[in-house]
């Protein structure tokens, strides 16, 4: 399961329904084939309660992307680092929620599949385990929503898979469950470690669009916390600012409109 | 270097009883204040949580947690329901924890599993109609007839009374030697003849707790019933009240806690002289020192908790915690009912049940003027 805190602002200490439907999902494909689940995020020290939460919940190992750097652009897009952990651990499937984002705008499960070279079926409602004991073409077979429909996809494994199910079942952890995963290893990644690990081939094509509109937004008004007022920009602003992205990317030098 | 930030366990086992509390707990709270239900099956539905016995061994049904993880427990309860709270701090500590401290082995595996599964609750007997505060007047008696011992008597004020499964009695079984005689037992309530549940009270607040009358009549207990060594039964109360008061202080805690927090989303919604009441100077600058205070008596009550778990003497820090915190919840729901108007009267904003149950917390498990004995008489010791 994978999810990135690091634009959040708020400080709960517990998971949100989303990411709770995400984990309860990935630990009921776990139980199907009696396999292993390895949650990771990205966030701060402090997001490691969240983490324990989900191994409370039942996940078998978990993993923090922690970076200590100041400045958030930085730091690479949490996808890369994210790709690094995966080859590491290993996997057949790699589940994320549909909300869940690399960034301000991107998509965690895009750019993942982008970055490990797998397909990805989006908006999944519920996932199925098929003919595992047939090694040479395991399954995943998951239902999609379409309109008001659900069409049924299947894929062999590896492969990537953003969950549109945000109704959690919402249970509350024991205090058996909650003290049974302090034994479990949940790990904090930091820069050094972070760096240290060698990346895949592939290359993550940065949203600037998204994240200009973003920007002229929040610069437009102090008051607006989210992005979404796409109406109020004008094509002009969203090029000025996506223009002068680039320029201090050290992309490009300059345009003559 | 201090640490003040509790741990994930704590966190979790915290968020654990809060959920419990806001989605199981609160619906029905005011009416069960109505209709003074105690409900049974949401003690049930903790134990099947793990959150009865947090603190205790697994070998004897519990979590194998810490005290303050128990202590974050009661707080989220009382925040929602008090009289609820109380009931389950009664049994887990005020019972439990005495037999966890002075029971033998048999004696703990007989009650023990059962009150950490939610199966059974548990009371503690002490206070009679001549002996409140003077705990150590007390003139049940029990006498050694062969291998039996004859309990005859009567227990008032008893948290848990009319529904308690198993009780920690303190009855006296030498009246020559005076507290000296006091001894302790367990007693089943439900199984044993000629004890019976009297008069159930009719109080101000925390009204679905059932406090009541233990009237035993030739109760017969076997001897091997007896906890710990005969004559030491009023040291093994106090020293469980030390322990209860912090239970008592965290249900203060909660209480002021939720008052608070009741009040505060009312004031920033109530409109008045066109702006909402919270941008109202005075009320604001009330709510800051209430916050304040508040902060200050769970530090208070997690020093206490915290010498407690390390096994050091708390019966001081216990008795400033018991006395901070329920001193602050009397004044925080009164506060509160007053800032909130009309509607804090009212029944619907529960702010008044708060009100009402915050005054037994200054009376019960040692009233504040018995802390104030304690902490003086450590003072000029």
């Amino acid at each position: 399961m994978i999810e990135d805190r690091r634009a959040r602002d708020d400080d709960q200490t517990h998971l949100d329904n989303e990411k709770k439907a995400v984990i309860e999902q990935a630990i009921d494909l776990k139980n199907q084939e009696n396999d292993m689940v390895t949650v990771i995020a990205a966030g701060c020290d402090t997001d490691r309660v969240l983490l324990r939460e989900a191994l409370a919940m039942g996940c078998d190992r978990a993993w923090l992307i922690a970076r200590n750097s100041p400045d958030v652009s930085q730091k690479p897009p949490v996808s890369v680092d994210m790709e690094k952990l995966i080859r590491l651990n290993g996997y057949d499937v790699i589940l994320t929620g549909y909300r869940m984002k690399s960034g301000l705008f991107s998509f965690l499960g895009a750019e993942l599949a982008e970055l490990l070279s797998l397909g990805q079926m989006s908006c999944a409602s519920k996932l199925e385990r098929k003919n595992i004991c047939s090694k040479e073409n395991p399954l995943v077979i998951t239902d999609i929503r379409y309109g008001n429909e659900f069409l049924q996809m299947e894929s062999t494994l590896p492969c990537v898979v953003t969950l549109a199910n945000y109704a959690s079942k919402n249970e509350i952890v024991s205090v058996a469950e909650i003290l049974g995963s302090l034994k479990k290893e949940l790990m904090i990644w930091k820069d050094k470690e972070l760096d240290g690990l060698k990346a895949g081939d592939g290359r993550v094509q940065e949203n600037y669009f998204s994240d200009a509109i973003t920007i002229a937004a929040l610069q437009k008004s102090e008051k607006r916390k989210d992005c979404a007022f796409y109406d109020e920009i004008s094509v002009e602003e969203a090029v000025e600012v996506i223009i002068e992205n680039l320029c201090q990317q050290n992309i490009i030098e300059g345009i003559c409109l | 270097m201090m640490d003040f930030a509790l741990t994930e366990q704590q966190i979790l086992i915290r968020n654990a009883a809060r959920k419990f509390a806001e989605e199981e707990l609160k619906e029905g709270a005011q009416e069960r204040d109505i209709t003074e239900e105690f409900p049974l099956h949401l003690i049930k539905r903790m134990g099947d949580l793990g959150l009865i016995g947090i603190q205790y061994p697994k070998e004897y049904g519990g979590q194998g947690g810490d005290y303050l993880s128990y202590v974050l427990a009661i707080e989220e309860l009382c925040k929602v329901d008090s009289a609820f709270g109380i009931a389950y701090s009664i049994s887990t500590t005020g019972f439990a924890g005495a037999i966890m401290l002075f029971a033998n082995e048999e004696q703990k595996m007989h009650c023990l599993p059962s009150i950490c599964k939610g199966d059974a609750m548990g009371c503690f007997a002490l206070t009679e109609p001549e002996a409140g505060s003077d705990a150590g007047s007390a003139k049940t008696t029990a006498e050694r007839k062969g291998d039996k011992f004859v309990i005859n008597g009567t227990k008032h004020f008893i948290t848990n009374g009319a529904i308690a499964d198993y009780c920690f009695l303190v009855a006296n079984t030498d009246l020559s030697k005076g507290s000296k005689g006091l001894t302790a037992f367990l007693v089943d309530l439900k199984t044993t003849p000629g004890v019976r549940v009297g008069h159930i009270e009719n109080k101000c607040g925390i009204r679905s707790a059932k406090v009541a009358e233990l009237i035993f009549e030739n109760c017969e207990i076997p001897t091997s019933r007896m906890i710990g060594e005969e004559g030491k039964g009023l040291r093994y109360a106090l020293t469980i009240l030390n322990a209860g008061r912090i239970g008592v202080a965290a249900q203060g805690l909660g209480l002021a806690q939720g008052a608070f927090d009741t009040a505060k989303e009312y004031m920033k919604e109530r409109k008045q002289f066109g702006k909402p009441i919270c941008q109202n100077q005075y009320l604001a600058f009330r709510m800051a020192d209430m916050e304040t205070d508040i902060d200050m008596a769970r530090l208070l009550l997690y020093k206490a908790t915290w010498e407690q778990q390390n096994d050091m003497p708390f019966a001081n820090m216990a008795a400033k915690a018991k006395l901070a915190c329920t001193n602050l919840a009397m004044n925080v729901t009164t506060e509160c009912v007053q800032f909130m108007g009309g509607s804090g009267y009212m029944r619907e904003q529960n702010v008044e049940r708060m009100f009402r149950d915050a005054k037994i917390t200054q009376i019960y498990e040692g009233t504040n003027e018995i802390q104030r004995l304690i902490i003086s008489g450590n003072i000029f010791k």
